[in-house]
């Protein structure tokens, strides 16, 4: 296999549990570089215990987590951050009380090319006018959507490898939704650094399916569905939901 | 008005060496959002070693002073590994707040063990004397702790503005789980701004010393409340507002000498600043809460 077809993240029959309760069970599947994989489900499927388990909040029972062609051993939000594994998790997480700037500055708070990342932070706010209106407004009072452009652009500033965000579209009016997923899509392709690897969870079905390459259906912690975007229309999905 | 003014200014003066304790003192709290106990008693040990090594061993008290500022840093960080992280994250917050007395006494007793329960003159830092500048009679000395009080204030926030470890305090102080998302190395963090806590606090406390020309060994705790009631008064969650806090309780405590009576300053301040905390439960300049949407 060329370095582009090794998988920047691959789940081996990977299990998850909060304490004794396990959440997610059995679950595989690949990512490579530049691809974005949904991953739906109803409330409750495990689909955000998944993203914290590849992070470390979540503890592994069974499986294995694969990144880079290495086993991800040990791993917890930060050395997650440090391996360039960038997250947003749902609500955003962002620093109340900092700016927008200073907190696209912190996704790049591991980069050692500091005179880069101000030039990478100004081309982000440039290209994308929401993050412009709040370069120097505080997060607090910055309204979902803003936020959530603002915590992708901080995840993307930190030239990841694999990026998992949870529920972008949440709360978040369409035309900002449209914006928000022209961002995922952007991240996936960025050319300056080969792309990163996306790992969406979305309950907003067609959104999803307008950025995605692959799917995967969650329900009761495992997968019911996976496969190709084409495989599924957004109404064959909205039937897995309801059985 | 002009007895007023005078009062003042040595309000400010005084304000000072509170509001480098209570920035200090905040500092820990916005991180940790933990109430350090042990704060003014590890300063307290450390000015005890720079009187030794004055006293005893003849040094400089500028060099005695650089090493006591090292040594506040390094009990600090000590307090904060050995005994903090055993509570944080574990949801004993009495417990902690009981370590921390435990420490701030166990502390008291070696400065004691090290120097005796009387009195300690402090070393001369600068010869005062008394200027008159526009009709008014200040101390040179206490322009001076002024003037030092003010550059290490002004030098910690370009620390805290410009610096990637200065950035990575300030937001680790904002969310902690959003500072390990990003990488920030929280745990290090926390033992650094421990350390830049007890430096910060010994510069007021040596500033305190060479205006008041002594230190005994209640001292500390006097230093912990101190910072205490400026930091929250000024808005525990802010460190504008400690710096604030301690500048209003310096006024306070000056003009209630210069009105009413020495005997009462202190309480007489505490309860003015009581007063303010009901009024701004949140502090002078505390953060609102913001529901998110």
């Amino acid at each position: 296999m060329s370095g582009a077809d090794v998988p920047v993240l691959e789940l081996e029959r990977l299990s998850l549990a909060y304490g004794e309760t396990v959440v997610v069970r059995d679950v595989s599947l690949k990512v490579r570089a530049g691809e974005v994989y949904a991953v739906m489900g109803p409330n409750g499927a495990g689909k955000t215990t998944l993203l914290n388990g590849i992070v470390g909040m979540a503890s592994r029972v069974e499986g294995r987590i694969v990144f880079d062609g290495e086993p991800l051993e040990r791993i917890n939000p930060q050395r997650a951050a440090k391996r360039r594994i960038a997250y947003v998790p749902q609500g955003r997480q962002l620093f109340p009380y900092a700016s927008g700037r200073m907190n696209l500055w912190s996704g790049g708070y591991g980069r050692r090319d500091r005179g880069r990342l101000e030039k990478d932070i100004d081309d982000f706010i440039a290209a994308w006018p929401v993050a412009a209106r709040v370069a120097k407004r505080n997060a607090e009072v910055m309204s979902g959507g803003e936020q959530q452009v603002i915590a992708i652009g901080r995840g993307a500033l930190s030239k990841p490898r694999l990026m998992l965000i949870d529920e972008p579209s949440l709360g978040l009016a369409p035309i900002l939704v449209q914006e928000v997923f022209k961002l995922i899509a952007d991240v996936a392709s960025d050319a300056s650094h080969a792309g990163a690897a996306v790992v969406l969870v979305e309950q907003n079905v067609e959104a999803a399916l307008s950025v995605a390459d692959h799917v995967c259906i969650l329900s009761g912690g495992q997968v019911v569905h996976q496969g190709a975007r084409g495989d599924l229309t957004a109404a064959d999905i909205g039937d897995m939901y309801l059985h | 008005m002009h007895y007023l003014i005078q009062l003042m200014i040595e309000g400010i003066e005084q304000g000072s060496i509170y509001a480098l304790w209570a920035l200090a003192y905040a500092l820990v709290y916005q991180v940790l959002g933990l109430m350090n106990f042990a704060f003014g008693d590890a300063l307290l040990l450390s000015a005890y070693l720079m009187i030794a090594l004055v006293t005893t061993s003849g040094l400089s008290p500028w060099l005695a002073l650089a090493i006591a500022i090292a040594a506040a840093a390094v009990v600090s960080m000590l307090i904060e590994r050995q005994v903090y992280a055993r509570f944080i994250g574990r949801g004993q917050g009495e417990a902690g707040f009981i370590a921390a007395l435990a420490c701030a006494y166990i502390l008291r007793n070696i400065a004691t063990v090290m120097r005796g329960n009387e009195p300690q003159t402090f070393p001369t830092l600068f010869n005062s004397s008394l200027v008159s500048v526009a009709g008014y009679q200040l101390s040179s000395g206490g322009l001076i702790v002024l003037g030092l009080c003010v550059a290490t204030m002004v030098a910690f926030a370009l620390f805290l503005r410009s610096t990637k470890v200065g950035r990575g305090i300030v937001l680790a102080g904002q969310d902690r789980v959003a500072a390990a998302i990003v990488g920030i190395p929280v745990r290090k963090v926390i033992t650094i701004v421990y350390g830049v806590s007890g430096a910060l606090g010994l510069i007021g406390a040596a500033m305190f010393g060479d205006l008041y020309h002594g230190l005994n060994s209640t001292t500390g705790f006097y230093i912990t409340f101190q910072a205490f009631i400026a930091a929250t008064v000024g808005g525990a969650g802010s460190l504008l507002g400690a710096v604030v806090g301690g500048l209003a309780l310096g006024l306070i405590e000056s003009l209630a000498v210069g009105y009413v009576s020495g005997n009462f300053a202190q309480a007489l301040a505490w309860t003015a600043m009581a007063m303010i905390a009901l009024i701004r439960p949140r502090g002078l300049l505390g953060h609102r809460v913001v529901e998110r949407v």
